[in-house]
């Protein structure tokens, strides 16, 4: 006795509806994600910075505002994107482990907590909160490294926490690359918060030569290590039945992504970070290629957060997607081989139910 | 104007009270259980049994008070409701397959209504209440709970519609009402029905039993006598929701088990269930994982890369 149906049985006379449902976010959740991430990776620029002994308070003070800012611009578009915004805070009525959108609400208020404090101390320094030489020294000395530590951790979870959380989700492009999408998130946070800082703080009078090779060198890091994380959450499944539909527009994306957004910006980077002992006109060059490649990494991490959306509401909405993920033979690694003769007692001499061809 | 108003409600409260402990009973009578706190109920759904009529759907609307989808036609089949979403907890899905050759030569199972090569397959889709329920892990609010009666229900007053169950739902049916009131909604189970000992309204209202409400052990066994009948008349039938008993095209282990459970006789896909629906939070912890490993690399590169030019 088999299941007999035609051949070609997943082809209703009627095509059913998707069997799962995309996320209803707004289009402004993906900017979310890029504006936490940028938050994350500005934070891990000021404490990099201040850790290593570089001391540039322009190059600190410029990621530590733009850490808090980014967060809360963040979390507004969070909250504008709930049912309910006026119930926001029930994110906090309770801690689940098993919730990546609960560890999430957690984690970006701790978060935010600690960029606050490194927000005051900053504005201690700046003399904002009357000319005390005690305010900027606590800013300057073990207090704003003491914060910086701890804010390091909160910041690597807030940047990559959205990977973890939309690989935690039954879309299947997204479960297919699930351990890859959060480290992916992170090092487009770092690239792209150092680009922020580097823009952010060469607005005005400038940074200075050798904290800009310092961001230059810190960003072609973050870059490479980005374009190697995307070319292996590319590489960890099989292109998915709506991907291999939308082959040549979404390899075209991806292409335009990873070179416009990552290559180039990366060739730049290195190219300003091994730069020494430049004068004049090769020095204003410089500096131009500095704000064009800063320019560069940021869109190039706001287009992966899209087109990493965008790809999971495409497969959410096609049936075969979700097939390949739940059905044994093929899918994402680490499945258990199911189909066939299961542990069950043959019902009548003739009951076993044979698995088809 | 007042007073005679103030006497009929109180006259109502009265009237309900006297009928409370009939009501009780109801189940009773109308599924042959009793319904107990602290005992895991849900559906058994036999969809050979299902003929179509959406009683089930139209039971469930109006006892939840679920506001219409409109009156357009979809052009599928029978079916004008398409997708469980949160106004529509109960979905009546229409499969035709007709072969046209294989129509003539009539070859196929021995039972005619069971020939894969003519015939409707007709499922009433309703949330399966999962034992390890994707959505309820993924509610940050903590909305989403498990009620006495081991059925996955959406607090009202608590969800922020934050819309992370949607995706979880490894079954589509959580929706978020975005142009009424920007909440989750699905199935209750009817837990307002239990609460007062009578079984859900869909159940009572199915006309051939197709949708069997009752405790799940003891569904689990009604459903397993009828696989045996459908298997010795030569039906290829299976059970869905029922990890390690009887389910031989599907494998639910991942949930542990579905409280509402199917009978089904073609492949999953084509009553459009996953074969091996998987529990997306089990991804969360490697996840966080491979993020601190990256974490600490990316943060210890970025260290070096600031104190190389210092």
């Amino acid at each position: 006795m088999t299941l007999t149906s035609p051949p070609d049985f997943r082809a209703h006379s009627v095509p059913p509806a998707p069997p799962i449902k995309r996320a209803t976010w707004e289009w402004y959740i993906p900017i979310y994600f890029w504006l936490g991430g940028i938050s994350a990776g500005s934070w891990i620029a000021a404490a990099a910075e201040d850790l290593t002994g570089g001391r540039n308070r322009r190059l600190i003070g410029t990621a530590r505002w733009l850490s808090l800012g980014t967060l809360l611009g963040g979390t507004a578009l969070l909250i504008a994107d709930l049912g309910r915004p006026e119930r926001f805070h029930h994110m906090l009525r309770i801690v689940r482990a098993r919730s990546a959108m609960s560890l999430g609400s957690w984690g970006l208020t701790a978060y935010g907590g600690v960029a606050g404090l490194a927000a005051m101390l900053q504005a201690g320094e700046a003399g904002w909160l009357g000319r005390r030489a005690a305010l900027a020294r606590l800013s300057r000395g073990g207090a704003g490294r003491a914060v910086h530590v701890a804010g390091l951790p909160l910041a690597a979870f807030v940047g990559s926490y959205t990977g973890v959380l939309l690989a935690s989700t039954s879309t299947p492009s997204w479960e297919a690359r699930a351990g890859w999408l959060g480290p992916l998130f992170l090092s487009s946070a770092l690239s792209s918060g150092i680009a922020a800082v580097a823009l952010a703080a060469d607005l005005g009078p400038g940074l200075g030569p050798r904290a800009r090779r310092r961001l230059a060198r810190a960003e072609a890091v973050a870059l490479a290590a980005e374009l190697a994380l995307l070319a292996q959450a590319g590489r960890a499944s099989r292109p998915l039945p709506s991907e291999r539909r939308a082959r040549p527009k979404l390899g075209a994306a991806r292409a335009l992504v990873a070179l416009a957004g990552m290559a180039l910006p990366l060739g730049l980077a290195i190219a300003r970070g091994a730069g020494r002992k430049r004068r004049g006109r090769r020095r204003q060059q410089n500096h131009a290629l500095h704000l064009a490649g800063a320019t560069l990494a940021l869109g190039g991490s706001l287009a992966l957060r899209y087109l990493v959306t965008h790809e999971g509401y495409r497969s959410a909405d096609t049936p075969e997607d979700t097939w390949r993920i739940t059905s044994g033979g093929d899918g994402a690694p680490g499945r258990r081989p199911v189909r066939g003769p299961q542990a069950v007692e043959p019902v009548l001499a003739d009951g076993r139910l044979s698995a088809p061809a | 104007m007042t007073a005679p108003g103030h006497a009929g409600v109180a006259h109502g409260v009265r009237a309900w009270d006297r009928h409370d402990a009939g009501a009780a009973e109801q189940a009773q009578q109308t599924s042959g259980t009793a319904i107990t706190p602290g005992r895991a109920y849900g559906f058994f759904t036999d969809t050979t049994l299902c003929i179509g009529c959406k009683a089930c759907e139209v039971a469930c609307k109006q006892w939840n008070q679920l506001p219409s989808d409109g009156f357009a036609l979809s052009g599928h089949s029978y079916d004008n409701t398409r997708a469980l979403g949160a106004t529509t907890w109960r979905h009546v899905s229409f499969i035709e397959q007709f072969d046209g050759e294989r129509f003539e030569t009539g070859a196929g199972a021995t039972e005619q209504w069971a020939d894969p090569a003519h015939r409707w397959l007709l499922l009433s889709d309703v949330c399966k209440h999962c034992v390890e329920a994707p959505c309820l892990e993924a509610c940050p609010t903590g909305a989403i709970l498990r009620t006495e009666f081991d059925t996955v229900y959406v607090q009202q007053d608590v969800c922020n519609g934050c819309g992370y169950c949607v995706p979880a739902c490894p079954f589509g049916v959580v929706e978020v009402d975005r142009q009424r009131d920007g909440k989750a909604h699905k199935c209750t189970l009817c837990y307002d029905r239990l609460k007062g000992g009578l079984e859900p309204a869909c159940a009572k209202a199915c006309p051939t039993d197709s949708i069997q409400f009752g405790p799940v052990d003891e569904l689990r066994e009604r459903a397993k006598l009828r696989v045996m009948e459908l298997r010795g008349r030569g039906v290829p039938a299976y059970l869905y929701g029922t990890p390690g008993v009887l389910e031989n095209e599907a494998d639910t282990s991942r949930l542990r088990g579905l409280n509402c459970s199917f009978l089904l006789i073609d492949r999953p896909e084509v009553y459009n269930l996953p074969p091996e629906p998987r529990r997306p939070s089990d991804n969360t912890a490697p996840g966080l994982l491979a993020s601190g490993l990256a974490a600490a690399g990316l943060v210890a590169a970025a260290l070096l890369a600031f104190w190389s030019e210092r």
